[in-house]
């Protein structure tokens, strides 16, 4: 007997139940709310009203699908899912809507929210006969118990003779085994809720899959760029460590010597550091959802005084008249310059670089000299991950790229980004 | 007499500092540079070096190849102690396996270095026993070559076993002369017969061996 009733001293049942019982009104104000909205604005788009009243119609029932998701979650206790397009996001208005129309999760919704409406009325009236029901089965039983006389209520209540049909011994336990059986009832009607609002409310499967694709790609990356750091980083420290060892072993036998591995060690360890710069760089770029831009040629003072602490004396020209980018162009001309220094660091021991940036009527064009001794230099070794870096970036733009020993010494890296 | 040494790593400061290191010991003589494996095939072919301190990684022909070639030369052939940039590996262990007598990690101090190369030079005992033995548990298989192992540990007397298992915990000649209470010549005459009847190079591959057999198991010792 006692487990028999015990769903009925269970939170989680209430909860199940205040969620049921906001079944009807929701339901009920979500149509309204909905056809009216969606028809009128049907209806304007002709006189072009219409069609802000659409788009905040749509808006609208997206942010009622994720109050939905919150009442699944906090009165049914289920996980569900943000959808992976949200209201809120980057990008114009435009850019932003197309994403909503396209997304499935936004239809999914609105059929979600009209359904409510039948659905409602369904489980009112299924909860509200139950309950009447055994109210009244077990009125009458104790009634006949305590000898009362109903008949007057009955003539009110009951214009069908309903409880006149039935044998008053059996009234009582009859009742009793309804109001047992409600809180089934209620976790079935819950339970089918759940289902169909997970899969209405939630990120559909293939999209849950694509992020995930997304994120494992996003790893492999960092992995990669670990490894590189690694090896890059690991071979330039080990050289510095056996340079030092044979400095101090030999510090007081050969000094020239030892003076030699000191020069090394220097030049090792700012190759180190521009490595590691450069890699943190990749990574911070892979985290993405920063809120600040992406670095753009206004950052180009801040490059110059980093690149100034790893040694190398960098000057920035900027000629022609200054106009806005787009954040495209102008992260990636940022990058280039980035690249180029970072190789100059590398491959010419920090000599002095000229930065040239000029705006011109027709284009972009930016010009990284250093007055390193390139003649010693193998083009090999020129020909690094910035270098490629610098061309991929550069294609992307239609620029051309002009990358090589200049004839008045030094190496240039020279990009020339047409406007279009 | 001097030890003659050659350097073979692809990376020119490195070879300076080994080269300044090696050369202010006074018994130590670096004779020759390779900057890649088929070069310090060549000059240790050339020079027969004592000892060839070998990088791994290297361009055309890598350590492990040139290891292989170098000690192909039997008992004259010169000793190669392994150069390693990062962890103990199983490069490392390969290096070991086709024939090198030790192995370093680059980043060891100039007094270890010197240390590694004379202890491998006289070749009576491992080099640091204990990572040694862990790096051949660790990555020994026993595979294809344990029943032709197994047949020439047959050939064994019980004293040669007995050395052998000494070998393999890496006690040096000296220590298993005082554990068997023979005389060090005795003992090493013992280890010479246990190298040449288990067809190895050096010490180093006859621990390998004493695994990969079956003859000393992981853990035991």
């Amino acid at each position: 007997m006692r487990a028999f009733f015990a769903p009925w001293v269970s939170a989680r049942m209430y909860a199940q139940l205040a969620y049921l019982a906001l079944a009807f009104p929701l339901g009920l104000a979500y149509f309204v709310f909905l056809v009216t909205g969606i028809l009128v604005g049907v209806g304007l788009v002709v006189v072009g009203v219409g069609v802000p009243i659409l788009l905040g119609m749509l808006l609208s029932w997206r942010a009622l699908g994720g109050f939905e998701r919150l009442l699944q979650r906090r009165l049914l206790d289920v996980e569900i899912d943000e959808p992976l397009t949200p209201i809120r996001g980057e990008g114009s208005l435009w850019h932003r809507t197309k994403l909503l129309l396209t997304d499935a999760v936004t239809w999914r919704t609105l059929l979600w929210l009209l359904v409510r409406f039948p659905a409602g009325i369904f489980v009112f009236v299924v909860l509200v006969t139950f309950l009447a029901t055994s109210g009244a089965l077990i009125g009458l039983g104790v009634g006949a118990i305590l000898d009362l006389d109903f008949a007057e209520w009955a003539e009110v209540f009951d214009e069908n003779h309903f409880l006149d049909s039935i044998d008053e011994r059996f009234a009582l336990p009859a009742g009793l085994l309804l109001l047992a059986v409600q809180p089934h009832i209620v976790r079935g009607l819950a339970w089918i809720h759940v289902v169909v609002g997970t899969a209405l409310l939630g990120p559909s499967s293939s999209a849950r899959e694509q992020a995930l694709q997304a994120r494992t790609t996003v790893l492999e990356e960092r992995t990669k760029l670990a490894h590189e750091l690694h090896d890059a980083v690991g071979h330039t420290v080990t050289l510095m460590t056996v340079q030092a060892g044979a400095g101090r072993k030999v510090f007081d036998s050969d000094p020239d010597f030892a003076r030699g591995t000191l020069e090394t060690i220097e030049v090792s360890g700012r190759r180190a550091l521009a490595e590691l710069d450069h890699i943190l760089g990749l990574l911070r770029e892979g985290e993405g959802g920063g809120s600040a831009p992406p670095a753009g040629l206004d950052r180009l003072p801040d490059l110059v005084r980093e690149v100034g602490d790893a040694g190398l004396v960098a000057t920035l020209e900027v000629t022609g008249e200054r106009r806005p980018l787009s954040q495209g162009l102008d992260n990636s001309a940022y990058r280039i310059v980035q690249e180029a220094l970072t190789n100059v660091l590398k491959h010419a021991s920090a000599a002095p670089t000229t930065i040239r940036i000029d705006y011109q009527t027709d284009a972009l064009v930016i010009d990284v000299t250093d007055e390193g001794r390139s003649t010693d230099l193998a083009p090999a070794d020129r020909a690094g991950q910035g270098l490629i870096g610098i061309r991929e970036r550069a294609a992307v733009f239609g620029a051309d790229v002009d990358l090589g020993p200049r004839p008045e010494g030094g190496y240039g890296v020279r990009v020339r980004f047409p406007d279009r | 007499m001097n030890l003659k040494l050659l350097l073979a790593d692809d990376d020119a400061m490195v070879r300076a500092g080994l080269r300044a290191v090696l050369n202010s010991e006074h018994d130590l003589e670096v004779i020759g540079e390779a900057a890649d494996g088929s070069d310090a095939v060549a000059l240790a072919a050339e020079l027969s070096p004592d000892v060839v301190v070998m990088d791994i990684r290297m361009p055309t022909m890598d350590g492990l190849a040139a290891t292989e070639q170098i000690v192909s030369g039997g008992d004259a052939a010169p000793r190669v102690l392994v150069l390693t940039t990062f962890e103990l590996d199983e490069y490392v262990f390969e290096a070991l396996r086709v024939g090198a007598s030790g192995f370093l990690l680059k980043r060891a101090s100039p007094e270890d270095l010197v240390e590694a190369v004379r202890v491998i030079a006289s070749g009576d005992s491992l080099l640091f026993p204990p990572v040694m033995r862990r790096l051949v548990a660790e990555y020994t298989a026993a595979g294809e070559q344990a029943d032709r192992l197994r047949s020439n540990i047959e050939f064994l007397t019980d004293r040669e076993r007995q050395v052998l298992r000494l070998v393999a915990r890496g006690k040096s000649n000296r220590e298993i002369a005082d554990e068997l209470f023979i005389g060090h010549e005795t003992a090493k005459s013992h280890v010479g017969s246990v190298l040449t009847k288990l067809g190895v190079h050096g010490r180093t591959q006859a621990v390998i061996a004493a695994y990969e057999s079956g003859f000393v198991r992981t853990g035991e010792g």
